[in-house]
């Protein structure tokens, strides 16, 4: 992401060449330094932000086309150009129907620099792997540490194949385009040769709709987390097809107390458990767990 | 000899002027045509802005001067608002159009509709557009009709008198 293209254009001759590298995300609060947040903790401060800026930034990274995300807008967040995803904070309308219509007077945003890290999972695909299957698989990490990435990596990985085992069909749901960042429906990240993309679709219907009419080996889904969400894995578990899926949770015990997820946790389905965590340099380190979650690696 | 070509002058100097009129109403019908379209695109598709312009099948040579103008400078990211760009990139184009101000000052009012802050209020804008427009349409064909019923004998009666005095 060119920082130049999406900060105000006051703000731009105050960003440090080389800014870039390992950028986590950029932070803006009305009145406050706008931030830089890297993968190794550190920080870097821009100018104070106004709401005029805020506006700006966001019309950047809208494509001065706010109006088009209005429904995920409606959620708090919307995904840039590159499956970057802009989180919004502000005032919300219409609290008396209960039903957030949008977000307005808009006071801060968060950007969270999505990254293609290949080979990122690689070590991970040995425990993976069932034979030419593969395990049904969550992904576990708190916001942040970058599940989505190992995920793209996995579904990169799956499809591709290696030489000892075919790649296999991956169908995946993009609710929020983060995973293959998909522009008018063409991924944009590397997923591999035998990705199916479902763009922009609601998770519970995706997946519903992949299993009848893509035939896939494989189904990935984001951010797992609803009890409509986990209705829908039980149905792929139960259908042949295999579910590779992220879950927001610090711990494999925080997973264990979901109070969605105890069916599935009974039914001992999912094989494999992979908790992602991220040490203070910065770096990821990924404990797999078996369908008795006995550590594995 | 002179007779054919004074009646030939006076004939192509009233199609240049019937052809000058067109296009100012070709003008008018095309910017109609880009309202019905964006509307259409905002409410059903959710297109953003630059792939709805890069995909509008512009007939003038004004109207594709200006979304190239206009899609470029949306892409610098330096606009504060796209409403600016629009009206940059429309003062960019000015002597292109071929236009009363009046049908002028609805266009540029129109740069708000394509860059509210949501969908209600872009259509909203849209519509009040595409009416006002439409309007301009009207007058413009009524002013036509009665220039024409005025232009015509006048100039022919014109031709004849010269040719007249000639003889």
């Amino acid at each position: 992401m060119d920082l130049c293209q999406i900060l105000p254009v006051s703000m731009r001759s105050d960003i440090p060449d080389n800014c870039e590298q390992g950028l986590e995300e950029v932070r803006m609060r009305v009145g406050w330094p706008t931030e830089l947040l890297y993968g190794d903790n550190s920080t870097k401060c821009l100018p104070k932000a106004s709401q005029k800026d805020i506006s700006e930034t966001l019309n950047y990274l809208s494509g001065y086309s706010l109006y088009a995300l209005a429904t995920q807008l409606r959620q708090g967040f919307f995904t840039a150009k590159g499956g970057h995803r802009v989180g919004i904070c502000g005032r919300a309308n219409d609290q008396e129907t209960q039903r957030i219509q949008g977000i307005v007077d808009v006071s801060g945003i968060n950007i969270r620099i999505a990254h293609e890290k290949k080979d990122c999972a690689k070590s991970l695909m040995p425990y993976l792997r069932d034979g030419e299957q593969i395990h049904n698989t969550f992904l576990i990490a708190k916001p942040g540490v970058g599940k989505t990435t190992y995920l793209r990596d996995c579904i990169r990985l799956i499809s591709t194949g290696d030489k000892t085992y075919p790649g296999l069909k991956v169908s995946v749901v993009d609710e929020r385009s983060e995973i293959a960042a998909c522009y008018r429906g063409v991924p944009q990240n590397d997923l591999g040769p035998r990705v199916d993309v479902l763009d922009n679709c609601p998770k519970v219907k995706g997946m519903k709709m992949l299993l009848r009419a893509m035939s896939p080996q494989v189904i990935a889904v984001d951010e797992l987390g609803g009890e409509e969400d986990f209705a829908a894995v039980c149905q792929i578990l139960y259908s042949g097809s295999r579910i590779l899926g992220t879950i927001h949770a610090d711990s494999l015990e925080e997973v264990k107390q979901k109070p969605y997820m105890q069916d599935i946790l009974q039914q001992k389905k999912i094989g494999r458990y992979v908790v992602i965590k991220k040490a203070r340099d910065g770096r990821r380190r990924c404990y797999v767990y078996d369908k008795d979650f006995k550590r594995l690696c | 000899m002179g007779m054919v070509l004074i009646l030939s002058g006076t004939a192509g100097g009233i199609f240049a002027w019937i052809s000058e009129e067109k296009k100012c109403a070709d003008t008018l019908y095309e910017w109609r045509q880009f309202y019905i379209r964006a509307y259409y695109a905002m409410e059903m598709e959710h297109v953003p802005i630059v792939d709805f312009l890069r995909e509008y099948p512009a007939k003038i040579p004004a109207m594709q001067q200006w979304i190239q103008v206009f899609v470029h400078a949306l892409l610098q990211n330096t606009f504060v608002n796209g409403e600016e760009a629009f009206l940059w990139s429309f003062e960019q184009t000015k002597e292109l159009w071929n236009m009363t101000p009046d049908c002028k000052e609805v266009i540029i009012h129109s740069a708000k509709g394509l860059f509210g802050m949501n969908l209600e209020e872009n259509l909203t804008h849209i519509k009040c557009a595409q009416s006002a427009i439409e309007e301009c349409i009207k007058e413009q064909k009524i002013a036509f009709v009665k220039k024409k019923k005025l232009v015509i004998p006048v100039t022919m009666f014109g031709a004849v008198m010269i040719i007249i005095c000639l003889l």
